[in-house]
């Protein structure tokens, strides 16, 4: 999520990229369709009172369950993270959102906890060399690359105390260039395998050390090019992806920052998957990280929701593991699954409640939900507040259009709501 | 006996017969009565003698207002960076960086009611108030690291002290900042322009600015006192833990000159020595400290090391980088755009190690040769030199020295042989530990109605069972009262009510 600048007149979305004029467009649209708010076994809920007693049977079954998961939630707002996070509480649950941040310090990524880096403004003000480091921003961020990197010679610095005027050079290293090849951009086409061995390689060069001996000879130039590249740069910057934030490569990137950060200013600028989803864990990964965090101490893989200190057990409690083992029997997946959790769902061979709170614009899941809450989509759900990817705050404007969908956080309050009724309920009866 | 401290169950209610410890109004362990109401301590009623007053009786029991810490690290960004770097260490019971909600229990639980975040990004309060929000019981603030903004720092340069004054109060009102605080002047610049070593020295020029870091320092603290603000300028200055930095901390202090400042974690800054020469490394606290008695416009807080993992976290990322390499271990940095950033890393100070002895005794040497306790607060500089919950071990190896004394014969031979602590005998009364710990840091805070027990004052109380062993003492007191409610009892979390947030300048 890069574009908050955006600015809907009149229907359009001004400064949006083809990705995010598609995405308001459908937005508008589904805002004023008559579609069902709710489902309960694939049956529409043709009216208010309908979707009322969808609300209550999803809290009965989500009270009822013997252990329930709480995932998604990256496309989720923080105020309506947060009330997720209390019904998560409120049943005991077990919370993961799936985020890049929970990757790293889990398996392999651990020897890499940490990594520099900056927010996208500081590549614009500061980086006189940008390596697309096998990723391609031009699919997946448009507008990343025309606000922050393009154009390459920089007219005037929007820091008020630049060091020396910027004359940017890019240099993209992975299978097709990021840029037209040019005096500012250059290309070195590289198959993705390659990723480890020339990261290795060319730390070894920085270092002062001999690359290692199995670096293929063909990985030479390319690694005497970025380590010229680099030996005449003020300011590097690093784009990478996200979807592979553990293992390896990203550990190597990570320590290849850190190696040219020791001479001058580094930093890596990791970019999620953009609109075009993928693998990524939505819009506002790194809002849900941080709510996660600061309640339960972890990003992700929570084996319960305790504001005390939930604990994180990356190898037990993380959204697929609970589903293929059968550890949870009730899922409530707030906004989009991960395409890995959703696997997960279908090839669980155990019976399961699954309540899914969704934008109404969805594509329809792979796996159906016994009971299925739309909302709006985050695109027209204004006023909220998101977290950029790179931490910075990013608040929502009023609603583009009055949509006949509630809002997420009033879905997920509704619910919240319904579950402490019940269980109040309960408790007066068990008095009784 | 055991007195009943069961929550009050009206607003109006009176403490019988507690010792109470009250430097603010002199009050050296006199047994008193504290009436209460609505939240307030009030004074006594005329020809009261308790009448529709609920009885809390304290007899046998210290009676303190709740503390007040002046520098820690809770909430924000790097804070979360802190959780999540070192998951081994959030295993730990407690984590050593909390979750929110645990920060302000375990708080509370310790006997503490008000807590400052010393240094939170202009760009990252929003965020940092948002899980504020989420921080029972505790008021609290924050300390803006306004003067790493790039608007802030060319007005710095031309001097417009108008423009100056006009900037923080900007970032005040809109961040909902307490205080100003200044970490590693113009280190942020020199850092993000790739210019290691060069914030060193406080009078290198800064990258592309007629400005210096002593600059900084002056003409903030000027804006700072200029404005009236409850807080001097809050300073981390440069070379924060290297050898020989304790030039560095003299000619901050040397600086200031007659206007007032808050000097934070001089432990970190009072190293003799250079050129990695561990025969040189030592205390150079002896000639800091006769400086700042001799300066009644400073103060400080120590930023005590106490041994065991934790977790380092500033906004001085040079430092962090600094200490990373020197450790080995990953760690994670962020720069804000045309602001600061931070840098962040597990640590682990070990007895035995001479670098982690020094620390160790040289914070406890700040902390017996400031003659003043009224310009002192305790602190740890929460987590960097140690969890908050070792705030009574700290209180005992200042008020017993045959404790610190038995502790100081575990270190590194090399500090035992060179440190003067050896020879240092003071021993801080009850009286002195409730100044360090709420009285004074209320006042250097500049919050009337904290840190005492006189009318007007927030009725935030804490009640020990007094003991020869101030380590269990102040571990766990018998209650802790919030603006009057029951908020733990024998380390028992009673009622989470939501606390203040301290703002200097209401927004609009």
């Amino acid at each position: 999520m890069v574009c908050e600048d955006i600015r809907l007149s009149g229907g359009a979305a001004e400064h949006a990229c083809l990705h995010g004029q598609g995405a308001f467009a459908a937005a508008l649209q589904a805002a004023t369709s008559s579609a069902p708010l709710a489902w309960v076994r694939g049956a529409a809920c043709p009216d208010a009172a309908a979707v009322a007693r969808a609300v209550t049977q999803a809290a009965q079954r989500l009270q009822s369950a013997r252990r329930v998961l709480v995932t998604g939630l990256g496309d989720a707002t923080l105020e309506a993270i947060g009330v997720a996070c209390d019904i998560a509480e409120a049943l005991g649950a077990a919370v993961d959102a799936g985020s890049h941040e929970m990757a790293q310090t889990t398996g392999p990524g651990i020897a890499r906890s940490g990594e520099v880096t900056a927010a996208w403004e500081e590549v614009r003000d500061r980086a006189d060399l940008v390596l697309f480091w096998f990723h391609d921003p031009a699919r997946s961020h448009p507008r990343f690359l025309e606000r922050f990197v393009v154009p390459g010679p920089l007219a005037a610095s929007a820091s008020p105390t630049p060091a020396r005027p910027l004359q940017r050079r890019t240099l993209s290293v992975g299978e097709a260039p990021v840029l037209p090849v040019g005096p500012h951009h250059q290309h070195l086409p590289l198959a993705p395998g390659h990723c480890l061995e020339l990261t290795r390689a060319l730390h070894a060069s920085l270092a002062g050390c001999s690359p290692p001996a199995e670096a293929a000879s063909s990985l030479t130039l390319a690694r005497t090019l970025l380590q010229e590249a680099i030996g005449a740069a003020g300011c590097v910057a690093v784009v990478t992806q996200t979807e592979h934030a553990s293992g390896l490569e990203a550990w190597s990137v990570a320590e290849l920052v850190r190696r040219i950060n020791r001479t001058k200013s580094a930093f890596t600028i990791p970019l999620e998957n953009g609109l075009n989803r993928g693998g990524s864990p939505g819009a506002n990964a790194a809002g849900a990280a941080a709510v996660c965090t600061w309640r339960y101490g972890a990003a992700g893989a929570v084996a319960r929701a305790d504001r005390l200190g939930g604990a994180f057990l990356p190898a037990e409690a993380d959204a697929c593991r609970l589903i293929l083992r059968g550890e949870v029997d009730a899922v409530l997946a707030v906004g989009q699954l991960l395409p890995s959790v959703e696997a997960a769902l279908a090839s669980r061979d155990t019976p399961l409640t699954l309540v899914r709170v969704d934008d109404c614009l969805a594509q329809p899941a792979p796996v159906a939900a016994d009971i299925h809450l739309a909302c709006a989509s985050l695109l027209c759900d204004g006023p909220g507040t998101l977290l950029r990817a790179d931490g910075r705050e990013v608040c929502l404007g009023p609603p583009v259009a009055i949509s006949t969908a509630p809002p997420m956080v009033a879905v997920l309050t509704a619910l919240l709501a319904t579950l402490v009724a019940q269980r109040r309920t309960a408790a007066e009866g068990d008095a009784a | 006996m055991t007195p009943e401290l069961s929550s009050p169950t009206t607003q109006r209610w009176v403490l019988r017969g507690g010792r109470l410890h009250d430097p603010a109004h002199c009050r050296d362990g006199v047994v008193a009565d504290l009436w209460i109401e609505e939240g307030r301590i009030v004074a006594p009623p005329p020809h009261a003698q308790g009448s529709g007053w609920k009885q809390i009786d304290a007899s046998g029991l210290v009676v303190m207002p709740g503390g007040v810490d002046l520098h820690s690290h809770i909430a924000g960004p790097k804070v979360n960076a802190g959780r999540r770097i070192a998951p081994q260490l959030a295993r730990h019971r407690p984590a050593a960086v909390p979750t929110i909600h645990a920060t302000g229990a375990l708080y509370a639980g310790l006997g503490y009611t008000t807590v400052f975040d010393a240094a939170i990004a202009t760009g990252a309060a929003g965020l940092a108030h948002r899980e504020l929000a989420e921080l029972p019981i505790l008021d609290k603030g924050i300390f803006l690291l306004a003067a790493d903004d790039a608007a802030m720092l060319a007005a710095l340069a031309s001097d417009e002290a108008a423009t100056v004054q006009r900037l923080v109060r900007q970032a005040l009102e809109a961040g909902r900042g307490w205080a100003v605080k200044v970490a590693n002047p113009g280190g942020a610049l020199f850092w993000k322009h790739g210019r290691r070593g060069d914030h060193h020295d406080l009078d290198a020029p800064l990258p592309g600015l007629p400005l210096t870091g002593r600059l900084v320092l002056t003409r903030l603290a000027r804006a700072v006192e200029a404005l009236g603000l409850p807080h001097p300028l809050h300073v981390h200055t440069a070379n924060l833990g290297l050898p020989g930095n304790w030039r560095t901390l003299l000619e901050t202090m040397r600086s200031f000159d007659g206007i007032r400042a808050h000097l934070a974690h001089v432990q970190f800054h009072s190293y003799t020595g250079g050129n990695l020469d561990a025969d040189t490394f030592g205390s150079g606290v002896e000639p800091l400290a006769e400086w700042f008695n001799a300066h009644p416009e400073l103060s400080l807080d120590v930023g005590q090391i106490l041994f065991g993992d934790t977790v380092a976290m500033t906004g001085d990322s040079a430092a962090a980088e600094h200490l990373a390499q020197a450790t080995g271990v990953p760690w994670m940095s962020h720069d804000q755009h045309l602001a600061g950033g931070c840098g962040v890393l597990p640590i682990a100070y070990r007895e035995k190690s001479l670098i982690h002895a020094w620390q160790w005794a040289i914070g406890l040497e700040w902390f017996l040769r400031a003659a003043d306790p009224w310009r002192v607060a305790l602190s740890t500089d929460h987590p960097n030199g140690a969890h908050f919950l070792a705030y009574p071990l700290l209180m005992r190896l200042l008020g017993d020295e045959s404790f610190r004394r038995e502790a100081f014969a575990r270190l590194h031979p090399a500090v035992r042989k060179r440190s003067p602590l050896a020879g240092l005998t003071r021993e801080y009364s009850l009286q002195e530990l409730c100044i360090i710990t709420r009285a004074a840091p209320a006042r250097l805070a500049g919050l009337p109605h904290k840190g005492h027990l006189g009318a007007g004052a927030d009725a935030d109380i804490v009640l020990y069972r007094p003991s020869a062993d101030l380590q269990q003492m102040f571990a766990m007191p018998a209650a802790v009262y919030k603006r009057g409610v029951l908020v733990a009892e024998n380390g028992h979390v009673r009622a989470h009510p939501t606390g203040a947030t301290l703002a200097a300048v209401a927004a609009g």
